[in-house]
């Protein structure tokens, strides 16, 4: 029995959403003090936090991640991260005393690297995309609308049509985006 | 890519093409390798931007947490709301456990009234060795005078803002509990919390002289140790610590208890409530007993118990939040230096009852 918090993990991995307000609730005060007494604002702490937690959730869908510590260690360990980064971004210096700590951390932080650098690049890739492709890709793909009823929505003669604009628009998307991850 | 064939892969992905049209693209990217690149690269793709709407709703959602409540005001009232059903379940659970345990503690306390001996000393009992009665002269002059204790134990700190663990039958009858060793001298603590079916009790340190130290280094470890494991204790059978070392002889304790184990340690009246610390400098039990009848039998509650009973406090029963460490960090120590860096973390635990 490695760590404690077994129940809740579990319920985080089916997504259930009390749990992840439980969760978010449970541990805010502690980034917060961490992130107050170290020369940052409300604001910022919660963004930090909210990262943090995003990645924990994120990590906890992929069946192969394991959890080797308890929640409080891992959110402590990766918040604190995630500050000094701010902080050497904006060339100031602190030490933070090290209170939680796991053994594979650095694992953790180029992994949230990786995951945070895809996510901004389609975020830019899809502003870049603009209407009516965000939509219609948004609408298809994420949305699991029918072509059928895209075809209705966006007024176009047929299902063909329809095709032909998806397929240009999904292409161009894809160009942006492999363009912007380089 | 064309149109076309985006459409088929779209269709395929989604599982929408009928029996035989699904089986045809499967084949097809058998025998056509740059056409299985290209499912599986819009595959990929597809993931990214999927993991992409997942964190943006994600995003939102905790935003909305954020705003909805005052976080710091509410916490507890909700989160006993969220768990509401969950708690339910584990109660029903231990309520079960507590009673079946309790039942197994009667039964057990007349019984070993013969041939189990609890490990609390009786002071009273006890004729003060030369060495301490000229000890106590020596610091007669700067120290406050102090009434006897009735009874002692042993104990550990496990959360470096104040902490400590005994056993329950050292406390139980206690109406003054004071803690006392080389490093931080003599303080007064109360009993927090109780689990007289483990055996096991949590004090706080009450004393402004104690202050929060560095995060305790020593761990508790979570994993049940092995038969032959090698182990020690450090304790208080005298006024001074004393180190004992032996090894885990069975994986239960007295009467097939599974909450404990049994080692072979030299322990003596005043151990219980001391910790049963493994090679790695890990704790791995809470010594609480002996077997009269059989010598060199001795019994340690085990540290998977510990933490499952710490884990059962009602968090509005602590005023700080325990602080715990299941990470070893005095793996690799030489014992010498693993005992030099327990050593502060053990008391001797003084009980005064007025009876």
């Amino acid at each position: 029995m490695p760590y404690l918090d077994e129940p809740q993990v579990t319920e985080l991995r089916k997504k259930n959403p009390a749990a992840l307000k439980q969760l978010y609730k449970a541990h805010y005060p502690m980034v917060l003090n961490l992130v107050l007494t170290n020369n940052g604002s409300e604001q910022e702490a919660k963004d930090v936090y909210q990262e943090a937690i995003i990645h924990f959730y994120e990590r906890l869908q992929q069946a192969e991640f394991e959890l080797t510590c308890q929640i409080k260690t891992y959110l402590y360990a990766v918040s604190r991260r995630l500050w000094l980064k701010r902080l050497a971004e904006n060339k100031k210096q602190v030490r933070i005393e090290e209170e939680g700590h796991f053994a594979n951390i650095d694992d953790e932080m180029d992994d949230f690297e990786s995951k945070e650098q895809n996510f901004q690049t389609m975020d830019k890739a899809l502003l870049k995309l603009g209407e009516p492709c965000r939509t219609l890709v948004e609408d298809y793909y994420l949305r699991n609308l029918t072509m059928d009823a895209i075809t209705e929505k966006f007024g176009y003669t047929n299902t063909d049509n329809t095709k032909n604009q998806k397929y240009k628009c999904l292409q161009r998307l894809k160009r942006i985006f492999f363009e912007g991850a380089k | 890519m064309n149109p076309e064939e985006l459409e088929l892969i779209d269709s395929f992905l989604l599982g929408l093409l009928s029996q035989e049209k699904q089986s045809l693209v499967e084949e097809k990217m058998k025998n056509d390798p740059s056409f299985r690149l290209r499912v599986e690269e819009h595959q990929s793709f597809l993931k990214s931007l999927k993991e992409y709407d997942d964190h943006k709703t994600l995003k939102m959602t905790l935003n909305e947490i954020q705003m909805g409540a005052d976080i710091s005001s509410n916490r507890k009232s909700f989160s006993m709301r969220m768990l509401w059903p969950t708690v339910g379940i584990a109660a029903s659970v231990a309520l079960l456990c507590a009673v079946g345990t309790l039942f197994l503690a009667r039964w057990f306390d007349q019984e070993h009234s013969t041939n189990y001996l609890e490990l609390r000393k009786n002071v009273e009992r006890l004729k003060k060795s030369q060495s301490q009665i000229l000890e106590n002269i020596k610091k007669e002059n700067n120290k406050k005078d102090y009434a006897p204790e009735n009874y002692s134990g042993s104990g550990f700190l496990i959360s470096s803002n104040g902490y400590v663990v005994t056993s329950y039958h050292v406390v139980k009858a206690a109406d003054s509990v004071y803690i006392e060793n080389e490093k931080f001298g003599k303080l007064k603590t109360s009993v927090v919390y109780s689990s007289p079916e483990n055996d096991i009790s949590l004090l706080m340190i009450l004393d402004d002289k104690f202050q929060a130290t560095r995060p305790i280094a020593c761990a508790i470890r979570g994993k049940e140790a092995d038969i032959g494991e090698g182990v020690y204790t450090l304790g208080f059978p005298r006024e001074e610590i004393v180190y004992g070392e032996g090894s885990i002889s069975a994986s239960t304790g007295y009467q097939q208890n599974e909450n404990a184990y049994q080692v072979s340690v030299p322990v003596n009246p005043g151990n219980s409530g001391g910790p049963l610390i493994d090679q790695q400098g890990s704790l791995i039990g809470i010594v609480n007993g002996v077997q009269t009848q059989t010598r060199g039998a001795a019994f340690a509650i085990k540290s998977e118990t510990l933490l499952e009973t710490l884990k059962n406090i009602p968090t509005d029963s602590l005023n700080r939040p325990l602080k715990i460490t299941t990470q070893n960090q005095l793996a690799g120590m030489s014992r010498v230096n693993q005992v030099k860096r327990w050593r502060d973390l053990v008391f001797i635990v003084k009980v005064f009852n007025a009876k």
